[in-house]
């Protein structure tokens, strides 16, 4: 007698991000510890292992508006989560068969939404939500070898359930064909005879522990891994350019596939492995050559050459293998997606022939540029991948047929309790948290210095002596220098407009922060105030000093924003006159909040110094006028330093 | 090679070889795959009345004291505003970067049939003012040729400049001229603040990768980009394309619905340039190009469910209508007016003209044919000299199944333009000329635009019908509606040229309501829906500091065009040779077929005919033979009536009946440097109209019955409405009505075309399988002289057509040509599919 090594169950995830029921329960990469020597493990680490038992519950919704149809959603979403998260009962066993009852019947419940949730058949927009639509979400196209009208067959959400006890599939999805339509009524004082959400139909399935079906081959002996390269194909991703609520989903293609067992069963073994591409005993491929774990991955160095198998064989057709990206410059083995297909046995038709196959269920991130592709490019393409090759010869000879199917988009898991699957749906995007102080209340005044805070500027500035110049300076060297005796400054490159406006550069990240802020100013606060507070003396040319703002999209015309030039006080230091023009803002009382952005640390530090001499009467007045209580401070001071970058720094001290 | 769908399109890709000049870059192939795809989706877009109005913005008393100018420039600026908040772009897809994009920005879907989003500025009393007078801030006609050059040149600063130095010249805030100026201010102002929110959008973009990928490294130059142009002048291809992009996207939001110029000449100097300077390669620049054509064609509707209809009463209100817009909506669903015009000779003064033809006129053809997309459409000029190898582009592209580019003779139309219009036309002008939103050749950059029609059959009938039309005689009305003189019934004609004289005297009349509509309502649309940012782009505005609306542009050229030319030609010919010639029946007893609409029509008032005579009649003039099969006889009568049309426009105009107005006109708009003068074009076309136009048209002389579609623009009839089109015989189908090519082109070859400065377009339908070096023979005959002086070319088997109707989603890239761009037939209201299905087919 053998004396076999079992390999542990993996069991499902229910955490976020991603759903349970997709790319769990799978196996992990590095095999448990008694089997680390095990060459074996390389046929488990990282596959996706299906429970025994599937169904798949297709519905439709009937709500009257996004509000009762989040509630909808809530309760499916808590019911799944109860239905996994529930052990297996031992109530009313005999003693003896306690350990029968395994501590897992490893159920997943997977909620997908069908495009008819989000736009109808005749395009109405139901719930006020197309917006967000996963932008690949629509009726399946027809394909060679349907037998169904896609438009007739879609529905607003699938649920697809899946345990190893087939008890538990039943009694899960009699609870959601007869009971959430119930509890929502219940639960929202709707009267039991409204109909919100209606179960279409139920499909059921099975799995084998050597994963054949009826053809009796191996499904998806070749199939993608978590953690090698199931990720980055199936879960939707921020670059994947999908709706922002949409990212950690997947989109779930699903085929009712019959499988015409009387042809089938017609071909000799050899003519089955020409029609599928590989050997039927071993799975092994029928190319040449082979690679990777055990050898079951094919290698076709020549997509044309027959000698790897024929050319229209099933694996051929949907999956080339190419050693070149294709004409979108995407390599084929990016097209793939994971396969979780269950064989299905639905009795006999009319006929009197077996109704049996297989419900083909894949997960992608893009239905267009895997599922589609792989169809519509490769399978069912005749003159792939060359001109009369037909089409994959498993539907080519009719021993397939598509009965059923609908393309769903399974958002990601809830992010925390109050969430429920697809309550992304519902939200506003987030937005930057606006960080005001709670305790702080009224209007804020923010002064922006302009040359080296705003835009790096290229004036000037002669220093005379004795009507020579001495030097010339940059702004940089401006703001470290210093005047010996019987030296001034001359800033007269400073007023040239012209010169301002075609030789100045940007600084986006200060001047994206300044459209922010008056951005929020004029929708939520509109006594605050942005005051451009430079150095300089008048322009020579207004215009063409304003549309150098315009040019990198300021509103320079709001009438929230205001220019200062302190260069037009006569006496004092430029941080001293600066430090003028904020006080006379101040002494309106208007203000409780007062911000300096500036790239000069003397500016800044005399800033600050405001507060400590700010009159008695002026902190009296904005009391006043914002009604300030005796213990809170009525005006709050803060200091950005801008770098040559960009980057700001508080430096309140 | 053509596609019927979108998967035989990617298919033939697949099999082709690495450098095979069918297949795009790998680059342009992602994007036009997400392209289709939202093709056949519902489009994101603002909801009804999102943008509001001014004043729920603006709440003082100051903004509503502004004039209708400064309000429309402000709610430009502040649409543009609510088009980049960060609600509005996930919501409404008001903009969007595909990271793989070399050219960025959106384009609204406001085509001319779905109407457009844009913020109200009017008072209350103003709107209802406006409204009983058929304006409101929907009626821009855009329709024109913006001189995206000055942009080019002189980037938005430097424009703002101008207008600011204008200002200071005025001093005064509340003169016209300056509001003027402010208007274009804050609209450019406008477009800066929306630049740069994309310039925003694609640094964020690009922050979602890794520094090191090439979409990073592109994202981040395509923000650099949008931080220089358009605000500062255009110094490379990349640089002038992308500002061309965006401006016409600027232009679209704000309502101005307009075409791009001619391409190829704007660019070649920075192309030439950048090449130059090693800076481009020419497969880059066709793959900015590609990139570019797919960006234009971004909003397509193939599934009519997805259909919106913003539409108001006044959208893009015609000049001298008096009457609601209500364009033929179901045939103009995906029409932006985005046509694109290549080739031709070069815009100069010398005696020797030049041809233009360069490397973008080429990648531009390359574009039109291997990218299956209705929009851009490619306007073609071609002269005498035009290289063969143009030629032979042009023969592979319109074969590609895209029903362009269209081919427009410059030897005919640029001498119309310099000296058919009834006033000064510069040379350079002439030889620039572009094409508008349809097919009409405007001075591009330089001219306001509107047309109006002159129905030849109305003409007809009134002539046959003492001043009456036909269309409600025996229900509503006895004889019929009367809108004319009443002249001597058809029981007294006694000749043809008697019948002729009475002819001439209703389309006298024709013309002097059309001058009568311009001449009286010129102007008022800048008291209620001024342009000013399409003001900034045109010749003579910023000069005058008038709008293009108010007597802003350099050229105005308005265009009578006349329809059912054919129709008319064809009735013609049977009055003449069946009634007159060989008296085969009476004026009288042909004019009681008409009014019983062949017989189908029971109450008739005068004279009745027993049903068998009337369909003795009708079989004779059914077998009469018709205009555009090489028949001279029947030819003729078509060009007598352009000549005719053309001295009618010309006296109407120096008619005393108009002095006062034209006085007043040259007051109101003439200054001291700058005479007012409107230049008339005369044309033919009915654009979409063939079925709104015979749809109020009784029976005609040819077979015709009544309200059934007439030909579109200057084509041969369609087939009777009771006919097939496909005939089958021994299991083969053919088409009932097949010409040869070149007998179709004779029939258009005729000193008279040269009257017709706006363009006669004759559309031709060709089969599947039309060969190739025929085709490039046809178009060398045209370019050397042959056929009107604008040729379409559409291919499609009527059982395509019909294949197409009862299966769409199989043939969703059958493209037809439409009275002025490209349509997917799939996407056309029934009657205007049942219309392209019944044209003659033209054959080697």
């Amino acid at each position: 007698m053998n004396d076999y090594k079992t390999l542990p169950k993996p069991l499902p995830f229910f955490d976020p991000p991603y759903q349970s029921g997709i790319s769990d329960p799978h196996y992990p990469l590095l095999p448990p510890p008694e089997l680390e020597d095990s060459a074996d493990y390389n046929l488990y680490k990282g596959l996706v292992d299906l429970q025994s038992n599937f169904a798949l519950i297709r519905a439709n919704v009937f709500a009257r508006d996004a509000k009762e149809l989040q509630v909808l959603l809530r309760l499916l979403s808590r019911y799944a989560y109860e239905a996994m998260e529930k052990e297996p009962s031992r109530k009313h066993l005999r003693p003896l068969e306690f350990g029968h009852v395994p501590k897992s019947y490893r159920v997943t419940v997977t909620i997908g939404f069908g495009p008819t949730l989000f736009i109808d058949r005749l395009g109405f927009d139901r719930y006020g939500l197309s917006f967000r639509r996963p932008k690949y979400l629509k009726i399946v196209p027809s394909f060679p070898g349907d037998e169904y009208d896609p438009s007739e067959s879609v529905t607003d959400l699938i649920i697809s359930v899946a345990s190893d006890h087939p008890y538990v599939n039943v009694a899960i999805s009699r609870y959601i064909a007869e009971y959430i339509n119930k509890t929502f009524c219940k639960e929202t004082g709707e009267p039991e005879t409204r109909t919100v959400f209606k179960v279409v139909d139920i499909q059921q399935g099975f799995s084998r522990p050597d994963q054949r079906e009826f053809l009796r081959f191996n499904d998806g002996i070749d199939n993608v891994r978590v953690g090698i390269d199931l990720e980055k194909l199936v879960f939707v991703d921020e670059n994947c350019g999908e709706p922002w609520w949409c990212i950690g989903g997947s989109y779930m293609v699903y085929r009712k596939i019959r499988e015409m067992m009387p042809v089938w069963e017609a071909f000799s073994t050899q003519e089955q492995e020409h029609s599928i591409g590989r050997e039927k005993e071993s799975g092994k491929p029928l190319s040449r050559q082979s690679e990777g774990i055990e050898n079951l991955t094919p290698v076709y160095p020549d997509p044309r050459d027959a000698s790897d198998g024929p050319l229209n064989a099933h694996v051929r057709k949907v999956q080339p293998r190419r050693s070149t990206p294709d004409l979108f410059g995407v390599n084929d083995l990016e097209r793939r997606f994971l396969r979780r297909g269950y064989p299905f046995f639905d009795g006999v038709d009319e006929e009197g022939k077996a109704v049996n196959g297989l419900h083909f269920v894949a997960y992608m991130k893009s239905i267009l540029q895997q599922f589609e592709h792989v169809t519509n490019m490769w399978q069912m393409n005749p003159d792939f991948p060359q001109k009369g090759t037909g089409i994959d010869a498993l539907f080519a000879k009719g021993v397939l047929k598509t009965i059923s199917g609908g393309y769903y988009f399974c958002p990601p898991a809830p992010e925390n309790k109050e969430d429920f699957i697809g309550s992304g749906l519902f939200k506003t995007k987030e937005k930057a948290k606006y960080d005001i102080p709670a305790h702080i209340y009224g209007y804020g005044i923010s002064f922006f210095d302009i040359d080296e805070t705003i835009l790096h500027t290229f004036a000037q500035i002669k220093v005379l002596k004795d009507e020579e110049i001495v030097r010339v300076l940059d702004n940089q060297q401006f703001n470290d220098d210093t005047l010996a005796e019987g030296e001034s400054y001359d800033f007269e490159e400073f007023k040239d407009a012209e010169h301002f406006l075609q030789t100045s550069k940007p600084i986006m990240p200060v001047i994206r922060r300044l459209k922010k802020m008056l951005s929020l100013i004029t929708a939520k606060s509109e006594g605050s105030r942005i005051v451009f507070l430079t150095a300089r003396s008048d322009f020579d040319n207004k215009d063409l000093f304003l549309n150098t703002f315009r040019k990198y999209g300021i509103d320079i015309d709001s009438k929230r924003m205001y220019v200062e030039r302190s260069g037009n006080l006569k006496a004092g230091t430029v941080a001293g006159k600066k430090k003028e023009i904020v006080t006379k803002y101040l002494a309106t009382g208007k203000y409780r909040r007062v911000r300096l952005i500036d790239d000069n640390k003397e500016n800044l530090t005399e800033f600050l110094s405001i507060k400590e001499t700010l009159p008695n009467e002026i902190l009296t007045l904005i009391r006043k006028t914002h009604s300030v209580s005796p213990d809170v401070d009525p005006i709050e001071f803060s200091a950005y330093l801008v770098n040559a970058a960009g980057d700001l720094q508080l430096t309140n001290q | 090679m053509m596609h019927k769908n979108i998967l035989s399109y990617w298919r033939h890709l697949e099999n082709l070889p690495e450098g095979h000049p069918d297949k795009p870059s790998a680059r342009v192939c992602r994007l036009l795959l997400e392209v289709f795809e939202k093709w056949r989706s519902k489009h994101r877009w603002f909801e009804t009345d999102h943008f509001g109005h001014l004043f729920e913005y603006y709440k003082d008393e100051q903004t509503r004291s502004l004039s209708i100018a400064e309000r429309k420039g402000l709610a430009i600026k502040k649409m543009f505003e609510i088009i980049g908040d960060p609600d509005a772009r996930e919501k409404a897809g008001s903009m969007e970067i595909d990271p793989d994009e070399l050219i960025v920005g959106t384009l609204p879907p406001y085509s001319v049939g779905q109407g457009k989003e844009l913020m109200r500025y009017l008072t209350d009393d103003e709107t209802l003012y406006w409204e009983l007078r058929y304006l409101n801030e929907w009626s821009p006609f855009g329709h024109i040729v913006p001189d995206h050059e000055f942009i080019l040149d002189n980037g938005i600063i430097g424009i703002l400049n101008i207008c600011q130095e204008k200002q200071r010249g005025i001093g005064n805030l509340s003169d016209k001229k300056y509001c003027f100026y402010q208007s274009v201010i804050k609209a450019l102002e406008g477009v800066l603040l929306y630049v740069n929110a994309y310039a925003d959008l694609a640094e964020d973009t690009a922050a979602k990768f890794p520094a090191n990928d090439e979409k990073h490294q592109n994202l981040q130059v395509i923000s650099e980009r949008l931080r220089k142009c358009p605000a500062q002048p255009c110094e490379t291809f990349m640089e002038a394309l992308q500002t061309i992009y965006i401006m016409h996207c600027a232009l679209h939001f704000t309502g101005e619905i307009v075409s791009i110029g001619r391409l190829d000449q704007i660019l070649y100097k920075y192309y030439a340039d950048d090449i130059k300077e090693g800076r481009l390669t020419p497969a880059q620049a066709q793959e900015a190009i590609d990139c570019f054509w797919i960006k234009l064609d971004e909003k397509v509707v193939l599934n009519k469910r997805f259909i919106e209809d913003r539409f108001t009463s006044s959208d893009g209100a015609l000049l001298g209508t008096g009457a609601a817009s209500n364009f033929d909506q179901g045939a103009l669903v995906n029409q932006w007016m985005q046509q694109v015009t290549i080739g031709g000779i070069k815009a100069d003064n010398d005696a020797e003209s030049q041809d233009a033809t360069n490397e973008i006129t080429f990648m531009c053809l390359e574009a039109a044919r291997r990218l299956p997309l209705n929009s851009p459409t490619l306007d073609l000029r071609v002269h005498s000299k035009t290289d063969v190898g143009v030629l032979r582009s042009a023969a592979k592209a319109i074969l590609s199944g895209g029903a362009h580019p269209i081919l427009m003779n410059d030897d005919k139309i640029v001498p119309a333009l310099h000296s058919k219009t009834g006033g000064f036309v510069e040379l350079k002008s002439a030889r620039n000329y572009a094409c508008d939103g349809c097919y009409e050749t405007l001075f591009a950059g330089e001219t306001e635009f509107s047309f109006g029609f002159v129905s030849a059959l109305d003409v007809l009938e009134k002539a046959l019908n003492g001043g009456a039309g036909f269309g409600a005689s025996g229900s509503t009305y006895l004889r019929g509606s009367k809108s004319s003189f009443r002249t001597k019934p058809a029981a007294r004609i006694e000749s043809f040229d008697e019948f002729w004289e009475i002819l001439e005297k209703h389309l006298l009349l024709g013309c002097h309501k059309f001058l009568q509509g311009i001449l009286t309502q010129y102007g008022i649309k800048e008291n209620v829906s001024p342009s000013p940012l399409l003001s900034a782009m045109v010749t003579g505005c910023l000069e005058k500091g008038r709008d293009l609306a108010g007597g802003g542009a350099r050229y105005r050229l308005f265009s009578p065009l006349m329809t059912g030319i054919s129709t008319a030609a064809d009735s013609l010919y049977i009055i003449k040779k069946l009634v007159f010639d060989e008296k085969l029946f009476t004026l009288e007893e042909l004019v009681a077929c008409l009014r019983s609409n062949w017989g189908r029509n029971k109450d008739v008032i005068g004279l009745k005919l027993p049903k068998s005579q009337v369909d003795d009649i009708r079989a004779l003039c059914i077998r009469t033979p018709k205009f555009g099969r090489g028949v001279v006889e029947v030819d003729e009568l078509a060009w007598k009536l352009i000549d005719r049309f053309y001295e009618s426009i010309q006296e109407a105009k120096n008619h005393p009946v108009h002095s006062a107005d034209w006085e007043r006109l040259k007051q109101s708009y003439g200054e001291q440097d700058y005479d007012f003068e409107i230049l008339f074009a005369p044309g033919v076309g009915t654009f979409e109209q063939y079925n709104f136009g015979g749809s109020f048209v009784g029976a005609t002389p040819d077979g015709r019955y009544a309200f059934d579609p007439i030909a579109s623009d200057f084509s041969p009839a369609p087939l009777y409405s009771d006919e097939q089109p496909v005939a089958e015989t021994n299991g083969n189908t053919s088409h009932r009505y097949t010409v040869k090519f070149m007998d179709g082109l004779r029939s258009y070859t005729h000193d008279a075309v040269n009257l017709l400065s706006d363009g006669a377009p004759s559309d031709f339908n060709i089969g599947e399988n039309f060969d190739e070096d025929s085709l490039v023979d046809i178009l060398k005959s045209f370019a050397g002289g042959q056929g009107s002086n604008m040729l379409t070319i559409t291919v499609a088997d009527p059982e395509t057509m019909a294949a197409a109707q009862n299966n769409p989603d199989e043939y969703e890239l059958v493209r037809v040509r439409m009275g002025g761009w490209t349509e997917f037939f799939i996407t056309l209201f029934p009657m205007h599919q049942e219309q392209h299905k019944r044209r003659p087919q033209f054959i080697s």
